[in-house]
C-alpha cells in the first residue's frame, strides 16, 4: 500500500515534471529545424539539425547587438540597484535620521502603487528629454524605478549583524564611510550575491521598459524585444526557425544561469518568502 | 532631538554662534547618512514619486503630447464612466485572477510531495521553479507559434493522434485565447509559489508533527488542524501576492495576442499600456493617466480590505 502510494507519488511529479519542461523543450528542438521541417510536421526531433538557424539570426538579424544590449542593461541595472538598496538599507539600518519614517512610508507606499504601465509614460518622456534614451549604457538607469524591497532586505540584514563592530569600528576612528565600505560590505558579499543574481535575471527577463524606452532607437534593443519584433518583420513571420533560434538565444543565458547556480537561485527567491 | 529643533527654532531670528554650533553637530552626526542616501533618494524621486505625481496631474488635463495640455476638469472621468472597453477590461482582468485556482492547488500539492523524504526531491523542485525565471514575453513567443492552427506544435501533435479533425484556432477565438493566457501565466508561476509552499511547511516545527502522530492524528487531519493553521502568515502571504500579483499584470496577452481577438483579452494593465503606446496618433494621455489612477485607487482598496480580512489568519502574532 505504501509503495503503491510512493509510486503514484513519483507519477504526478514525472508528469507535472514533463508538462512543465515541454515548451522549453520543444523551442530547443524546433529551433534546429528547417523551415520546412517546421511545415510539415513530424517528430520532437529534427531530422537535420540545421545550425544555420542560429547563425543566420546572430549575424543578419542583428541578434548579436541584442545580446551585447541585453547584457548592458540586465548588468549595469541590477548592479545599480544592489548598490543603492546595500547603501540606503546600511543607512536605514544604522542611523535614527531625521525624516526616515516619512522616507520608509514613502518606499511602502510606492510599493504598493507600483503600477507598471500607470508611471511607463511619464518615465519615457522623462528619458527622450533628458537623452537617456539615446544608449543602451543610460537606459538601465530608468530601469530604476525605486528603492523598494531591497532596502528593507539589506536594513534587517544589516541589522542582524550587530553593533559591535561598527562600535569598534568607531573606537578605531573609522568614519561612516569606512564602517560602511570597509566592514559591512564585505560581510554582505552573500547576501548581495544572490540579490545581484536575481535582480540580474529579472532585468534580463525585462520586456516592457526595454521595448518602451528602444521606441525610434532600434539600436538599443534588447534580446527580449528583438525576438518579439522579428514576428512583425517580412523575415520573421515567415521563418519560424529564426523566430525559434531567436527565442532560444534570449532563454540560453538565463537557462545555463539557473542550471549552474539553481542552489543559491532557489534559496535566494525562498528567502524571499521567509522576509516577505 | 526634540531639544535640537526648538534650540535651532528659537536661534533663528538672531543668527548667533550656538545656533551654527548646533547645525554643524547636525551635520557631523547626520551629514554622512544623507551624503549617503543622496543618490538613492534622487532616483527614487525621479523615477518613482514623480511619474506618480505626473500621472495624479495628468487626470485633469486634456493632453496628447503634440498640442499644448489644457485644464479640462473632470472630462476625464466622465469619459471613463461611459468606456465600455475598460469596465469589461475590469472584468476579465478578475476573471484571469481565477488562474490561481489552477496555480495554488498544484503548487500545494506538489510541495507536499517534495516535503516528504523523496528521491530526486532538489531536481524536482529546481525544474518546477524553471518556468518562472525564463523570459516571460519569449515564452509567450514560444507559445504563439505552439498554439498556431497551421503549423504550431499542439495542434499537429494533436492531428496526429487524431483526437482532432481540424486544427483548433486556439488565439483568434476570445474563450480559447483567453484560456492559454491563463495556462501560460499558471505555468509560469506555479513553482515559485510551490517553493513559497514549502518554506511555509519546513517553518514548522518536528515535533509538531511527533505529538500529532502520538494522538493519532494522520493524514488529513494532520493536514487540515497542523499544516494549514501553522502555515497561516505565509498562506497569507502567497495569497496576496498572487492575487494582487494577477490583478496589476497584464499576464502573456501583450505578445501572445496584443488584446485580440476583439478585445477579448484586453485585461485592464494592457488597457493602460495602450492608451500611452497603443500606436494611435494624438490619443489623449490623460485620459490614459485617469484609467491607471482610477485602477491604482481600487487596487489600494483591494490590498487594503485584504488585510482587514485576513487579519485573523495570522496565527504567529
Amino acid at each position: 500500500m505504501k509503495q503503491l502510494l510512493q509510486g503514484l507519488k513519483y507519477i504526478f511529479l514525472l508528469a507535472a515534471a514533463f508538462l512543465t519542461l515541454v515548451p522549453v523543450l520543444y523551442v530547443f528542438f524546433y529551433s534546429f529545424k528547417s523551415n520546412q521541417e517546421l511545415i510539415t510536421g513530424g517528430s520532437l526531433f529534427p531530422k537535420v539539425w540545421t545550425w544555420s538557424n542560429y547563425s543566420e539570426v546572430w549575424q543578419k538579424l542583428d541578434f548579436s547587438l541584442y545580446f551585447y544590449n541585453s547584457v548592458i542593461f540586465a548588468v549595469v541595472s541590477s548592479g545599480m540597484s544592489v548598490v543603492m538598496g546595500a547603501m540606503a538599507g546600511y543607512v536605514f539600518a544604522r542611523t535614527q535620521f531625521p525624516g526616515k519614517r516619512l522616507l520608509s512610508m514613502l518606499i511602502i507606499g510606492v510599493m504598493f502603487v507600483s503600477l507598471g504601465p500607470m508611471t511607463l509614460y511619464p518615465k519615457f518622456k522623462l528619458a527622450v528629454d533628458w537623452g537617456l534614451t539615446d544608449s543602451i549604457y543610460t537606459i538601465p538607469l530608468v530601469a530604476l524605478y525605486g528603492l523598494g524591497a531591497s532596502v528593507f532586505l539589506y536594513e534587517g540584514f544589516v541589522k542582524s549583524l550587530g553593533q559591535d563592530m561598527d562600535e569598534a569600528g568607531i573606537m578605531d576612528g573609522a568614519g561612516y564611510f569606512t564602517r560602511f565600505f570597509r566592514l559591512t560590505l564585505p560581510l554582505m558579499a552573500p547576501i548581495t550575491a544572490t540579490f545581484f543574481l536575481l535582480e540580474f535575471i529579472a532585468e534580463w527577463n525585462n520586456y516592457i521598459l526595454p521595448l518602451v524606452m528602444s521606441i525610434g532607437n532600434p539600436d538599443t534593443k534588447t534580446l527580449t524585444v528583438g525576438v518579439v519584433e522579428l514576428r512583425n518583420t517580412g523575415t520573421g513571420a515567415a521563418a519560424w526557425n529564426l523566430l525559434l533560434a531567436g527565442s532560444m538565444i534570449s532563454v540560453i543565458p538565463v537557462l545555463t544561469v539557473f542550471l549552474v547556480l539553481n542552489r543559491q537561485i532557489v534559496g535566494g527567491l525562498a528567502q524571499g518568502a521567509v522576509k516577505g | 532631538m526634540s531639544k535640537l529643533a526648538a534650540e535651532s527654532e528659537l536661534a533663528v531670528p538672531s543668527l548667533n554662534p550656538g545656533n551654527r554650533r548646533s547645525f554643524k553637530r547636525f551635520l557631523r552626526k547626520y551629514g554622512p547618512a544623507y551624503l549617503m542616501l543622496l543618490l538613492p533618494v534622487c532616483f527614487f524621486t525621479v523615477f518613482s514619486l514623480y511619474p506618480i505625481g505626473w500621472a495624479l496631474k495628468y487626470v485633469f488635463y486634456y493632453y496628447d503630447g503634440v498640442r499644448p495640455e489644457r485644464f479640462t476638469g473632470l472630462a476625464n472621468l466622465h469619459r471613463l464612466m461611459e468606456d465600455q472597453i475598460y469596465w469589461s477590461s475590469l472584468w476579465k482582468q478578475g476573471l484571469f485572477s481565477l488562474k490561481i485556482f489552477i496555480e495554488l492547488p498544484l503548487a500545494f500539492v506538489l510541495a507536499l510531495f517534495l516535503y516528504s523524504h523523496l528521491r530526486g526531491r532538489n531536481i524536482f523542485r529546481a525544474m518546477f521553479v524553471m518556468p518562472y525565471i525564463l523570459p516571460g514575453s519569449t515564452m509567450a513567443l514560444v507559445m504563439y507559434i505552439l498554439l498556431n492552427p497551421y503549423n504550431g506544435g499542439l495542434n499537429q501533435l494533436l492531428l496526429k493522434l487524431h483526437l482532432i479533425d481540424q486544427p483548433i484556432q486556439f488565439l483568434s477565438g476570445g474563450w480559447t485565447a483567453f484560456a492559454s493566457g491563463m495556462v501560460m501565466d499558471a505555468w509560469q508561476n506555479f513553482g515559485i509559489n510551490m517553493l513559497f509552499f514549502l518554506v511555509g511547511l519546513t517553518s514548522i516545527p518536528k515535533d509538531v508533527y511527533e505529538s500529532a502522530d502520538m494522538d493519532g492524528a494522520t493524514g488529513w487531519k494532520r493536514m487540515r488542524y497542523i499544516s494549514i493553521p501553522m502555515m497561516g502568515r505565509i498562506l497569507q502571504m502567497i495569497l496576496f501576492l498572487s492575487i494582487l500579483g494577477t490583478l496589476k499584470s497584464m499576464g502573456p496577452f501583450l505578445v501572445l495576442t496584443n488584446g485580440g481577438p476583439n478585445n477579448a483579452t484586453e485585461l485592464t494593465f494592457l488597457y493602460i499600456f495602450h492608451q500611452f503606446f497603443g500606436g494611435d496618433a494624438g490619443s489623449n494621455y490623460g485620459y490614459g493617466a485617469t484609467v491607471a489612477v482610477v485602477t491604482a485607487l481600487m487596487l489600494v482598496v483591494i490590498s487594503m480590505g485584504y488585510f482587514r480580512l485576513t487579519k485573523k489568519m495570522d496565527y504567529h502574532e
